[in-house]
């Protein structure tokens, strides 16, 4: 009888029914026998004496003395398990130490499989074993991204070179139950802040992302009320530099989607079908009021957060201190495909709608107050990576529909130039190639050339307000994007481009940029 | 009366409506192991702890860091008959650990993959039974990356690339301990 049984085409098998090795684990199992042993062996021994010397006993008394020996015994074989249960908690599979429970020895082929019932036992534990107690525990994980740029940007008077630290991005992540996941991404944009005069620092401190999930399935998952990004568009949800190739991030998500757009909010998620998903939240909204402290109670101007010029860039809700200054929530929904008859490509639609963007007490600079004012936000996405080849197509179309025009601030506050019409509206188109640079670099390397053309009309026609509508033309925009995205793995890129910015104005500075940048993610 | 804004009223009764305080996981280990072979009868636990020489010649074919002390296998087996071989796996996503499973054949190539669980707020679409179809009939000897033979799904992009990453362990695995 062989020691190990044959395991015919596999290597260093536990040897699942043949005989065991003894192992310095399996010795210190071993321990507790002799002890058993002699214990049953006294007590054996001990009252066979007894009632050998008292030969008066009674059936009684000899009945409670065996009752007592079972007692014993009992307790001794509890201890064994407990002993056997150690160790194959320490080192063996599940498997092994029923067999031996059992008392069966060795010469079982190991290809002979074991009960099923032995195997819900291993995958009912929830305990992974060799250490992977991944889903056993809590598991903190900080990861980060960010994003440092320097190179020169055209303006009046000429060039301007210089180097922002944009952003600096943590990521913490806290595994609080197999179920419970808190997410959150604290932001220091601009090297962040001090209030000494000497460090020159202008940037800020930002919670952008604060959240608890509670997984439930795979079609309902519940994100608690807290900070969230909106779900629309696709940079808005994953705007880390390795998702994007040119230096900064697409012109749509510079305005008319005012990405990092993040709001007060809970969602649910999940999937609908196979390759549909979904996301739907409820948040605090948009508001038409560019500055904090909400409307100025003494009646002096106050800038409008949906503006012909920085569209919906000011118009976030802030998240601190219940300084939201309209009661109407808003809705979104995100669908995201991945449709199978089209391999390699992703894409999403999203919608947004609020009743009301006018902050409370909203006024026009007449005095007149500015009513209800809904806003509806459409998107639509799509991204190609075109299946074993480098190409790679990406394109997507925004547009902002304004209700009530005439609430609207910029088109009350004085400035003929600021007007927004019914709509904001946009549509960029993207071409890139991955060129794997394995062969000539380092493995791995890749380099992604690419193109991007985007057009903005943010001064539609519609207008109604008190102002003076003289729209310049700089409403209108376009922007042509060239550059190379450097990525020497998956997780760092090295990038830079030329930006040729135009719009209609006959008399707008010109705003290319020629812009490098580092960007990580991990 | 006071006015209460309109948004909390959606928002308390989505907070309010009764849920389980925990979900189970998308699979279980055993009935992953029926999805993968639903003729087998039996799954024998084959574990593997590796020895160092095991994870230099893995890390070695597979180009990938192995960072398991060990994989958890079970030989899928129908009246003694081998079918092929189930094994559990660990990667992270982009923060948290997606716990799959690979199914193969005893030839070692891929039959099947499935998502044990996945935590991540983002990328949960690699559970896509199309997305995982793309490793079917993978083998240790198979060339094949993220966008190279795996279509990527842009927003689990990471998710896609250690799944294809962990497969290629995996495909490694079995090159140095079961073949």
């Amino acid at each position: 009888m062989p020691w190990i049984a044959p395991q015919s085409g596999v290597k260093n098998w536990q040897p699942i029914g043949s005989r065991r090795h003894f192992d310095p684990i399996v010795l210190r199992a071993m321990k507790p026998l002799p002890a058993v042993f002699c214990a049953v062996t006294f007590a054996f021994t001990s009252s066979f004496a007894q009632s050998a010397n008292q030969e008066t006993i009674t059936n009684a008394e000899l009945l409670k003395q065996m009752k007592a020996l079972e007692a014993k015994v009992a307790t001794l074989e509890k201890r064994l398990a407990h002993y056997e249960e150690d160790e194959a908690r320490i080192e063996k599979p599940i498997a092994r130490s029923k067999e031996k429970i059992s008392g069966k020895q060795a010469s079982v082929a190991s290809e002979e499989p074991s009960a099923p019932s032995t195997v819900e036992t291993v995958s009912s534990s929830n305990k992974p074993l060799f250490g992977l107690g991944y889903r056993s525990h809590a598991v903190l994980s900080i990861g980060a991204y960010g994003e440092l740029k320097f190179g020169g940007q055209e303006a009046p008077g000429g060039w301007k070179d210089g180097f922002d630290a944009q952003r600096i991005v943590l990521l913490p992540t806290y595994q609080i139950t197999d179920n419970i996941i808190f997410n959150a991404e604290i932001e220091f944009e601009h090297g962040g802040i001090a209030d000494d005069a000497d460090d020159k620092l202008t940037g800020a401190v930002e919670l952008e992302q604060a959240y608890v999930d509670f997984l439930f399935n795979e079609h309902f998952n519940w994100r608690s009320p807290g900070v969230d990004v909106v779900p629309f568009g696709f940079i808005n949800l994953f705007h880390e530099p390795t998702q994007f190739y040119s230096v900064n991030r697409p012109e749509l998500d510079d305005g008319l989607i005012p990405t990092t757009w993040f709001e007060g909010s809970t969602s649910i998620y999940g999937k609908i079908i196979n390759n549909l998903n979904y996301q739907f939240q409820i948040n605090t909204g948009l508001e038409d009021i560019g500055q904090n402290g909400g409307v100025p109670d003494d009646g002096s101007p106050y800038e409008g957060g949906i503006t012909g010029t920085e569209a919906l860039g000011l118009a976030r809700t802030p998240i601190g201190d219940f300084n939201q200054t309209k009661n109407a929530p808003g809705f979104a929904l995100r669908l995201s495909y991945t449709p199978p008859f089209v391999p390699g490509l992703n894409g999403s639609s999203s919608v947004f709608f609020t009743p009301n963007v006018t902050p409370r007490g909203a006024y026009g600079d007449d005095g007149h107050s500015l009513g209800h004012n809904s806003v509806t936000m459409l998107d639509t996405e799509v991204r190609y990576r075109v299946p074993r080849t480098g190409f790679e197509f990406r394109g997507e179309v925004v547009d902002v529909i304004i209700c009530t025009p005439s609430n609207l601030r910029a088109n009350n506050d004085g400035d003929p130039e600021n007007n927004v019409g019914k709509n904001l509206w946009g549509f960029s188109l993207e071409a890139a190639y991955h060129i794997d640079l394995s062969d000539y670099v380092h493995n791995g390397w890749e380099l992604v050339p690419f193109y991007r053309y985007t057009y903005e009309n943010l001064q539609t026609g519609g207008f109604a307000g008190i102002d003076e509508n003289l729209p310049t033309g700089q409403g209108q925009r376009q922007f042509h994007t060239l550059g190379m995205a450097l990525f020497p793995t998956p997780q760092v890129v090295l990038k830079v481009d030329y930006q040729f910015a135009l719009d209609n104005a006959p008399d707008s500075p010109r705003a290319d940029h020629l812009l490098g940048a580092v960007g990580f993610f991990f | 009366m006071t006015h209460i804004p309109r948004w909390i009223l959606p928002a308390a009764i989505s907070v309010t409506v009764p849920l389980p305080s925990y979900a189970e996981q998308y699979l279980t280990v055993s009935a992953a192991q029926k999805l993968c072979f639903p003729e087998c009868d039996q799954f024998a636990p084959v574990h593997v702890k590796f020895t160092p020489a095991q994870i230099k010649a893995i890390e070695a074919k597979s180009g990938q860091k192995q960072l398991l002390r060990g994989q958890e296998i079970w030989r899928a087996m129908q009246n003694g008959k081998l079918h092929g071989f189930f094994i559990v796996d660990y990667v992270i996503g982009k923060h948290l650990v997606i716990d799959y499973a690979v199914a193969l054949s005893p030839e070692g190539t891929v039959k099947q993959i499935e998502i044990l669980n996945y935590r991540e707020s983002y990328g949960g679409e690699i559970r896509n039974p199309d997305w995982r179809k793309q490793f079917v009939g993978k083998g240790p000897r198979s060339r094949f990356a993220l966008n190279e033979g795996i279509n990527n799904i842009s927003g689990a992009t990471l998710s896609c690339r250690h799944v294809t990453e962990g497969v290629h362990r995996i495909l490694a695995t079995y090159e140095v301990c079961l073949k």
